[in-house]
């Protein structure tokens, strides 16, 4: 029952999604790579093929939120703009199922534009990579899959904000500056507070920098670690050291969060009241 | 008037008022002095690229690269490969462009941080350590120091092991003429690199150090042929074993200190 309720919700999602415009714009996030790879790898001197692979997880780790946002506003958003749910949950039904089943489609069409996005970046830097003999070649095995894992499960924690955001949020336009704030602060605390420490007089010269990494650090019991599951460094010079040690953990956390923001949107939208 | 063109002609009215009003003002107050040259230290670059070191790190490298040849940018480029070095310190285009750039053009504090992050980052790279050893003695003199790294680089080295060990007891025994050695080093690199713009730099600093070695022939032959030590580079040119003193193309020149032509450094602001 709770299968088969949640698989028709998954497939209604997915189609509603193909008959948007959502294929054209993964279109264009393709050509971006692209352009983006073969324009970085022109300028190295030393590494092309490492610069085109780091410059294209960059993109990669840009676009794939934004149109997992996408898929949120037509999934979500637009169905409370246009009163659908009217239609959606007269069905003898939870709606919970509606929700995870959608959400299920977001992140499975997310997921797709992940791995086709990931397959042309490997083409492009195996093309390049038979231009110029690297001193220590990128690493496109098991490496590059476990970047792309990582990245899959903070497109998670992007799609499970967004999904809150647009169950609780009334205008589409908030999910979008809603979640792309959220993912830059939960991205960027980690690599700031490193850097505070190499360079403490950023902030000031005369305050004792600490008291900004303390309260930054603060953050880790607000925000995921999305700055850490950043974890191309073994792809770029193929060194698994890289790896931080305590990824099961990290995992762990991340998905934890996911979870209880998932949970959440269940718990509003079960309470919400439509008229 | 017609209804519906009034509104967008009041529009471009106030557009073209506008345009206007900005052209009269003084351009002093829009420009920055160098626009192409501003660096923004690494925390809030992590923020302005989402969240993203490693992006922040490669545009900030091509930045630098792309204005190895500029005359003017010395500050920007001695910030720039500094600041890379940070987000990223296992760059590889950094620390090979930021050791000719900035070690071999007058700010060698610079270069050292550069590579020195290099060296421990790239814990498996033979090269950052090498330019690391080489330049300790070449511009510190410090022999010891020099040799320790190069035992490292040679440790790391798949090739070159014998050739490192074997550099760094003709350093303990004094043997080496490091500043034709660095002419080497650096016309090979030379030879390697691809990008005009890189061979335009590092073709500057070689006919940099050939002033130097110029200087330093010129003081061994005033030294055997008249005996004392070399008091000033002046007597060079009186007593005709020089012509002229060499052009730097970088324009930083030499100095004479401790009865030996070295390398000026730029200073830092």
């Amino acid at each position: 029952m709770f299968l088969t309720s949640l698989l028709a919700d998954f497939n209604h999602g997915i189609r509603i999604a193909l008959h948007s415009r959502i294929v054209t714009t993964a279109l264009w996030f393709l050509g971006l790579l692209f352009a983006a790879v073969l324009l970085a790898s022109q300028f190295s001197a030393r590494q092309p093929a490492t610069v085109a692979l780091d410059v294209g997880l960059s993109v990669i780790r840009l676009v794939l939120p934004l149109f997992a946002i996408l898929l949120v506003q037509e999934l979500f958003s637009r169905e409370f703009e246009r009163k659908l749910y009217l239609n959606s949950f007269t069905y003898p039904r939870q709606r919970s199922y509606w929700l995870l089943g959608r959400v299920a489609a977001i992140l499975s069409l997310s997921i797709a534009l992940l791995v086709v996005l990931g397959t042309s970046l490997a083409f492009l830097v195996n093309i390049i990579a038979a231009d110029y003999q690297q001193a220590t070649p990128a690493a496109l095995g098991l490496p590059y899959q476990i970047t792309l894992s990582f990245i899959a499960v903070d497109l998670l924690v992007a799609t499970a904000i967004a999904t809150l955001l647009a169950i609780s949020a009334s205008t589409p336009a908030f999910v979008l500056i809603g979640t792309v704030g959220f993912l830059l602060i939960a991205r960027s605390y980690t690599p700031i507070i490193e850097l505070l420490q190499s360079n403490p007089y950023v902030v000031s010269n005369f305050a004792d920098p600490r008291i900004y990494q303390d309260s930054l650090g603060m953050l880790a019991f607000l925000l995921p670690d999305l700055g850490r599951l950043d974890v191309r460094m073994i792809a770029l010079y193929d060194k698994m050291v890289f790896m931080p040690t305590d990824w099961p953990l990290l995992l762990l956390a991340t998905l934890a969060y996911a979870a209880s923001l998932l949970g959440l949107s269940v718990w509003i939208l079960n309470k919400r009241e439509f008229n | 008037m017609n209804d519906r063109i009034q509104a967008p002609l009041l529009s471009l009215c106030a557009l073209i008022l506008f345009w206007a009003a900005v052209a009269l003002q003084s351009n002093t107050t829009r420009r920055l002095e160098r626009p192409a040259e501003v660096f923004i230290e690494g925390p809030v670059q992590v923020f302005l690229y989402g969240g993203d070191r490693f992006l922040a790190a490669n545009i900030e490298s091509i930045r630098a690269a792309t204005s190895a040849t500029a005359t003017g940018a010395e500050h920007f480029r001695l910030r720039a490969h500094q600041g890379v070095s940070r987000l990223n310190p296992c760059h590889e285009d950094n620390y090979w462009i930021g050791n000719a750039s900035l070690s071999w053009g007058g700010a060698v504090d610079g270069g050292f941080t550069v590579l020195f992050n290099a060296m421990h980052c790239r814990y498996w790279d033979e090269w950052p350590a090498f330019f690391y050893g080489f330049n300790k003695h070449f511009f510190q003199g410090d022999v010891k120091d020099a040799r320790r790294v190069l035992e490292l680089a040679a440790q790391r080295s798949p090739h070159n092991t014998a050739a490192y060990r074997n550099y760094s007891i003709m350093l303990a025994a004094g043997e080496i003429d490091d500043a034709r050695l660095a002419v080497e080093m650096l016309k090979h690199e030379q030879n390697q690199a691809s990008d005009p713009d890189l061979r335009e730099m590092l073709g500057k600093r070689v006919g940099r150090l050939q002033g130097l070695v110029i200087l330093r022939d010129a003081q061994n032959t005033f030294e055997k042929r008249f005996g004392p030590p070399l008091e000033s580079p002046s007597e060079l040119l009186n007593k005709g074993v020089l012509s002229r003193i060499p052009e730097d193309p970088l324009g930083i020149g030499y100095e004479f200190r401790d009865h030996a032509f070295h390398l000026r450094e730029i200073e830092i602001k």
